[in-house]
């Protein structure tokens, strides 16, 4: 069975073509240039029917700027609504001038989303670098929140200094979860740091991590995302089991304007949730 | 079928008028240039015209599209978004089969796969299509190497052939049919149709040797576009002549990427959402905000775009091959590419891998 | 939803289009096949033209700069201030003030800011930019063939067997020129690019001169030395005036000098200039502007082509291809400090009466500068008119605060409005009636499509409007009447009208009037037998590398000047195009060959320092095989090579296209 099977959405309940306007409840700054932004939707209707699954998308509309497609970190149950955006572009600096308050607009959820009924009952390991934890973290959220359903739960989490670590606050509830195996490295030893020193791919011997009944999500720049698919390939994981989320230009964000195509496949409608083999075949570079 | 002549034509075109806005091919008064566009208050549709230069896929999917308006209003932190409704009845004559053709790929394009596009869908509603077999090939067309013409076979409310004198016309919809008999038009003889089987017979015959003799190749070539196996020299060659202008997208009717930009609207406090034609012949297509574009080299990006035409998994999306003959491409192309040229610098590269 | 022939507004070569309106906004745009030049091709900026038509940016009420802000006028408002400012400046008003006028304005709005500057202001310091690059390139070309304007036609292109292009990215300054280029070129004319430069036009040519960095004048010498070499051409060039200059100039150029500084083969430089010499049509087509080539270079050209006669044949020669849609128009308007309409000198008496005859006053006839020029002396004129202009801004940026009033008038928001202490708005093309000359003296009208903002003037008005608060009283109730008072002051343009051109798809190339011979004698310069060999200066020594700065450095080049431009800015899709790279490379970038970024240890995308004997700056290294090893190219847009490296190498920046500097590159970090 593959685990790209089931991965599509239903188009029920998914706000399509007009932004539905939220609030910004809250500003909370992140990492450099990365900053979380508390919604909440306004039609309460909405906001209570709101359901997504990890690893999915919303388009997000700042008025007066533009739309970006913008990954949904909480988890989809029980997590206060909201996104975490590194600032890079004209839209995404005008979102970072809002202040709470302010108002936004919302189209979504879109995407497959990772698989989460299908890997119950197996070892799951998250492998993430930098902001790569942004996407990762809806995932993560939802296996703990039911981890009597899963096997051994692993995070092998990287940045390059302590300072650009995503989700710091989170991270050190996490390293308190029994039975979730956390390891936090940054690349270069530094004064202050007491965590693991190495690039991401280092952990996953330190770790030990399962290679049978295993799926590992990753999540990172392409530099560390190859090192660490060469050594979880080398340690006889299946790429079937490797499984990731692509990031694309995107400006419609429902399979329509084909900005986010790579080669047969549109990552807004049939991802951004791709296996390894998918993403091998793909036709082209990603 | 019915039969009908002149006079009667103009009167359907006159019955249209009440209730639709009428778009059909006229010739450009200074530039003699055949554009399809809203007819005028009297104006007739210039029936013989060869294809215009643009398709009539801008009636449903328009160049620039302001598709939403929006206002934000950040004192009083009130927001007003609403959607744009060109719901008004429309009436497309004189549509050529290819372009009929190319709708039917955009109408399998928008409204099926993952999601219905709305706006896609209200420029659509209400469209009656009156096409018009071509009864001889112009000198760029390819259309029966592609299996879409030169007759129309569906997606018409009503389709003309012309006779000698006067006109045959089919009915493709229920419409259609209301709209013959209230027009009280005549049945056509029993012969009709061989009348309407040899016209057709005669306009494939008069296409161009090499037109015809490309039906077979068009297929080789769409086999080995899909499987991967053009050369890279091929593409390079290509990619070479490629002045990265946009055009064959653009006059294409089965193409449909676009741009969405927010923009303020002059001398209002709104903000529109504009969807504008795009094209991937474009480098700034696929790149990412600050990050690295994948589909950078013009080589790539002329391989997909082919592959887009002429490939077996696209060619399932709209439920027949993404090219449908036009040959404008051929027209517009400063660098001399265009589809017929590719197939044929694909053609080579198969026949030398023959010998 | 009407569809409106038109004329696209951005590069010199004046494609053909079809604009189609609802109400006051551009829904589509379609190109049309039926046009001489076009033919139904349209380049990545003439397909979006519509997204600059529809732009919120533009300007839409006078306002005056004050302390506490801009504030708001009223036309009448402003004309009163300028007008007041006029007053001020005394009786030398013609000394104290300049015009920077509009490459891109109708010939209509081009007289009439010509005609304000000469009858309302006085002056002759009038320009349509500050280097003249355009106007040299055309008087380079008068010296050695009497024609005073390019005499060639776009369409001679594609009969031509023969194509020279030097220095010109055709493709992305010029793209359905570099279209004709490649058309040509499949059809079997021998397409030859010489550039420093692998660029498009150079991969589509039949053979590429690839040569280092500011050698262009020496590969062209080389090829003429060559032709020389055989007793019957030398014999035909002695023929002539000016040759036997000519051959001494070549013999007094050794072949190792040549082939060492360009960096090309003896077998390349013959196999080239035979086939110039047996090409039965020959054309050698370059940028003119401020990326264009120097006089100098023209020169050059024109001597070799002369060595072969190819300037006598009906459809040889030399052609200067603008790349901004009314260059040549505007200099065909007199917008230069020494010329009327239709280069009639401002010296001749004769021709300034018959100016005065129809304005009441003769144009004062000292030949002035260009404002730029004037600022480069040191002078700061009190009062400059600058029509929306987007170029040399930044090298002028420091001596333009010093000017006392700075007036910008233009239809689009432009960051220069920085230095503007009164900005006053004016119709967009589309919104007015004006006529347009390309690169090939093709007159073509583009009609009204759009109204103007509300309360926006269209040009003509505007101009009538600014004379008569200034007390001028012009007649004029239209753009038809401009141009019959253009059709006859100027004999170039003789016979021209509005009602002509509204006939005439596609327009008409001037002169209209077969006797009117393009080959008119410059009046007060003695006659001159054409064609002839010009004299040329000595060929100096390019720079070279030395071991302490073992690079040459190209700077800017046509390519890359789209990306600067103020009009696309406002556009979606042509200005992501161009800034497509910028992405990749944010800080700016070097191009370099790949075996000095391996023999230097760099990787694409990494920071680097280069540095020159008087400056240096930080870009990213773009490692690319379009360079020679040995040289590196840096774009013109990139801001901290402006605003810094190329100020301090002032002598660089004016020699343009063709001029490098020895630099070295050092890793960071």
């Amino acid at each position: 069975m593959s685990l790209a099977a089931g991965l599509r959405h239903e188009p029920e309940g998914v706000i399509v073509t007009v932004p539905e306007v939220a609030t910004v409840r809250e500003i909370r700054d992140e990492i450099q240039d990365v900053k979380t932004f508390y919604l909440e939707f306004d039609d309460p209707k909405i906001m209570a029917n709101f359901r997504f699954r990890s690893g999915q998308f919303v388009m997000c509309t700042v008025f007066g700027a533009g739309e970006f497609a913008v990954s949904l970190p909480p988890s989809p149950e029980n997590d206060p609504f909201h996104l975490s955006v590194r600032r890079i572009g004209k839209v995404t600096s005008a979102l970072h001038r809002l202040e709470v308050g302010d108002k936004v607009g919302l189209r979504g959820p879109f995407g497959n989303g990772f698989p989460f009924e299908e890997i119950k009952g197996k070892n799951v390991v998250y492998i993430a670098g930098g902001i790569g934890l942004i996407p990762l973290r809806s995932s993560i959220v939802h296996v703990l929140q039911h981890r009597e359903a899963f096997g051994r739960i692993i995070l092998l989490y990287g940045a390059r200094t302590p300072k650009d670590l995503m989700y710091r606050y989170m991270i050190d509830e996490w390293v308190k979860i029994e039975g979730f195996e956390t390891y936090i490295t940054i690349d270069q030893p530094q004064p202050g740091w007491t965590g693991e020193t190495g690039f991401v791919h280092t952990l996953i011997e330190k770790a030990h991590i399962p290679v049978h009944d295993t799926v590992a999500f990753v999540c990172g720049p392409p530099v560390m995302f190859n090192s660490v698919i060469a050594e979880l390939l080398r340690l006889g994981m299946s790429e079937d089991c490797i499984i990731s989320t692509l990031e694309r230009h995107m400006k419609c964000g429902i399979g329509k304007c084909q900005h986010c195509a790579i080669g047969r496949t549109l990552v807004c409608v049939d991802g951004p949730v791709y296996t390894y083999r998918q993403i091998k075949t793909l036709g082209e570079q990603i | 079928m019915y039969q009908i002549d002149s006079g009667e034509l103009k009167g359907l075109v006159e019955y249209l008028r009440v209730s639709h806005r009428l778009y059909g091919p006229v010739s450009e008064t200074h530039t003699h240039q055949v554009v399809f566009r809203e007819l005028a208050a009297r104006e007739e549709p210039d029936w013989k015209a060869e294809i215009p230069i643009n398709p009539i896929k801008q009636v449903v999917f328009p160049h620039i599209d302001a598709f939403l308006r929006y206002r934000y209003e950040r004192k009083s932190r009130e927001v007003s978004i609403g959607l744009s409704d060109p719901s008004e009845a429309k009436a497309l004559l004189g549509v050529r089969s290819c372009d009929l053709e190319g709708l039917l790929c955009l109408d399998r394009f928008f409204l099926g796969q993952e999601f219905v596009d709305e706006m896609y869908r209200r420029h659509r509603r209400r469209l009656f299509i009156v096409s018009n077999t071509c009864v001889r090939p112009f000198s760029q067309c390819f259309c029966v190497c592609t299996d879409s013409g030169p007759a129309p076979r569906e997606g018409f409310d009503l389709n003309l052939i012309a006779l000698q004198d006067g006109w045959l016309v089919e009915v493709g919809s229920e419409r259609g049919e209301t709209v013959a008999r209230e027009l009280g038009w005549k049945e056509a003889p029993a012969e009709a149709s061989d009348w309407k089987q040899s016209i057709v017979d005669a306009s494939v015959r008069s296409f161009d040797g090499l037109a015809v003799e490309n039906k077979a190749w068009i297929s080789r070539v769409t086999n080995r576009i899909t499987t991967g196996f053009v050369r890279e020299g091929t593409w390079d060659f290509i990619g070479k002549q490629c002045l990265e202008c946009g055009a064959c997208s653009f006059v294409c009717p089965s193409c449909s990427c676009f741009n969405v930009e927010d923009v303020a609207e002059m001398g209002s406090d709104d903000w529109v959402r504009l969807r504008c034609w795009d094209s991937c012949a474009y480098e700034g297509y696929t790149r990412m905000a600050g990050d690295h574009n994948p589909r950078k080299p013009v080589e790539d990006r002329r391989n997909k775009r082919f592959f887009c035409k002429l490939s077996y998994s696209q060619a399932k999306k709209y439920l027949r091959p993404g090219c449908v003959g036009c040959g404008r491409c051929s027209w517009v192309c400063p660098g001399d590419i265009g589809l017929p040229n590719v197939v044929t610098y694909i053609r080579r590269e198969i026949e030398e891998d023959a010998e | 939803m009407p569809v409106y022939p038109g004329i696209c507004t951005f590069c010199g070569t004046g494609c053909g289009h079809l604009l189609q309106v609802t109400g006051s906004t551009v829904e589509a745009v379609f190109p049309v096949r039926t046009h001489l030049v076009s033919r139904g091709r349209l380049c990545v900026r003439g397909w979006n033209v519509h997204e600059l038509l529809r732009t919120p940016d533009r300007i839409v009420q006078p306002r005056l700069r004050t302390a506490q802000g801009w504030k708001s006028l009223t036309y009448e408002e402003a004309f009163a201030w300028l007008n007041r400012r006029l007053l001020d400046l005394g009786p030398d008003r013609g000394d104290q003030s300049a015009v920077i006028a509009s490459p891109r304005a109708s010939n209509e709005e081009s007289y009439l800011t010509m005609r304000f500057a000469r009858e309302v202001l006085r002056t002759n310091h009038i320009a349509v930019d500050n280097e003249g690059g355009h106007l040299a390139a055309l008087q380079a070309i008068w010296e050695g063939s009497g024609f005073g304007a390019g005499r060639c036609s776009f369409e001679w292109i594609r009969n031509a067997d023969f194509l020279l292009t030097v220095d010109f990215d055709a493709t992305r300054q010029n793209p359905i020129i570099g279209s004709e280029l490649h058309f040509a070129a499949r059809e079997g004319a021998h397409l030859v690019v010489v550039d420093s430069r692998r660029t498009q036009t150079a991969r589509l040519s039949r053979q590429f001169l690839q040569v280092r960095p500011g050698s262009t004048d020496f590969a062209l010498a080389a090829l003429a030395k060559h032709l020389v070499e055989r007793e019957e051409a030398a014999a035909r060039v002695l023929g002539r005036p000016g040759g036997q200059e000519w051959l001494a100039t070549l013999g007094g150029l050794a072949w190792e000098q040549l082939l060492g500084v360009t960096g090309l083969s003896r077998n390349a430089i013959a196999d080239t200039a035979d086939r110039l010499a047996s090409a039965r049509q020959a054309l050698a087509l370059f940028p003119t502007g401020i990326f264009g080539l120097p006089a100098r270079t023209v020169r050059w050209i024109s001597n070799l082509f002369l060595t072969v006669g190819a300037t006598e044949n009906s459809k040889s020669g030399l052609f200067p291809v603008p790349g901004i849609n009314n260059l040549q128009g505007a200099l065909d308007m007199g917008l230069a400090p020494g010329l009327l309409t239709g280069y009639q000198p401002l010296e001749d008496a004769d021709v300034r009466k018959q100016f005065c005859s129809r304005w009441g006053v003769e144009p004062p006839d000292t030949p002035g500068f260009s404002l730029g020029e004037l600022l480069e002396q040191g002078k700061r004129p009190r009062l400059a008119i600058v029509v929306d202009h987007d170029e040399g801004v930044v090298r002028f940026g420091q001596a333009l605060r010093e000017v006392e009033t700075v007036v910008y008038v233009g239809a689009f928001e432009n960051p220069f409005t920085e230095f503007a202490h009164l900005v006053l708005p004016i119709a967009a093309y589309s919104e007015t009636v004006g006529t347009f000359t390309n690169g090939e003296r093709r007159v073509q009208i583009s009609g009204r499509k759009l109204s103007p903002p509300t309360g926006v003037l269209e040009g003509w008005r505007f101009w009538m409007e600014a004379a008569a608060a200034c007390g001028r009283r012009w007649p004029f109730t239209s753009p038809q009447e401009v141009m019959e008072e253009i059709a006859d002051l100027t004999p170039a343009y003789r016979g021209l009208s509005h009602d002509l051109l509204a006939q005439t798809w596609g327009g008409v190339q001037w002169p209209l009037a077969d006797t009117l011979k393009l080959r008119e004698e410059r009046s007060g310069v003695s006659p001159k037998p054409f064609p002839r060999f010009v004299a040329l200066q000595e060929l100096g020594e390019p720079s070279s590398p030395s071991d302490e700065y073992p690079f040459l450095l190209l700077f800017g080049k046509s390519q890359h000047y789209w990306h600067l431009n103020n009009l696309l800015n406002k556009t979606f899709l042509p200005r992501r195009e161009y800034n497509a790279l910028l992405l990749l490379y944010p800080d700016g970038f070097v191009e370099m060959a790949a075996e000095d970024a391996r023999r230097l240890r760099v990787r694409d995308k990494e920071k680097v320092r280069i540095r020159s004997r008087r400056g240096g700056m930080e870009l990213q290294v773009k490692v690319s095989d379009d360079v020679l090893p040995g040289a590196l190219y840096v774009p013109y847009f990139v801001r901290d090579m402006v605003n810094r490296f190329l100020l301090e190498h002032k002598g660089a920046l004016q020699r343009g296209e063709t001029s490098c500097v020895p630099v070295t590159i050092e890793r960071i970090g």
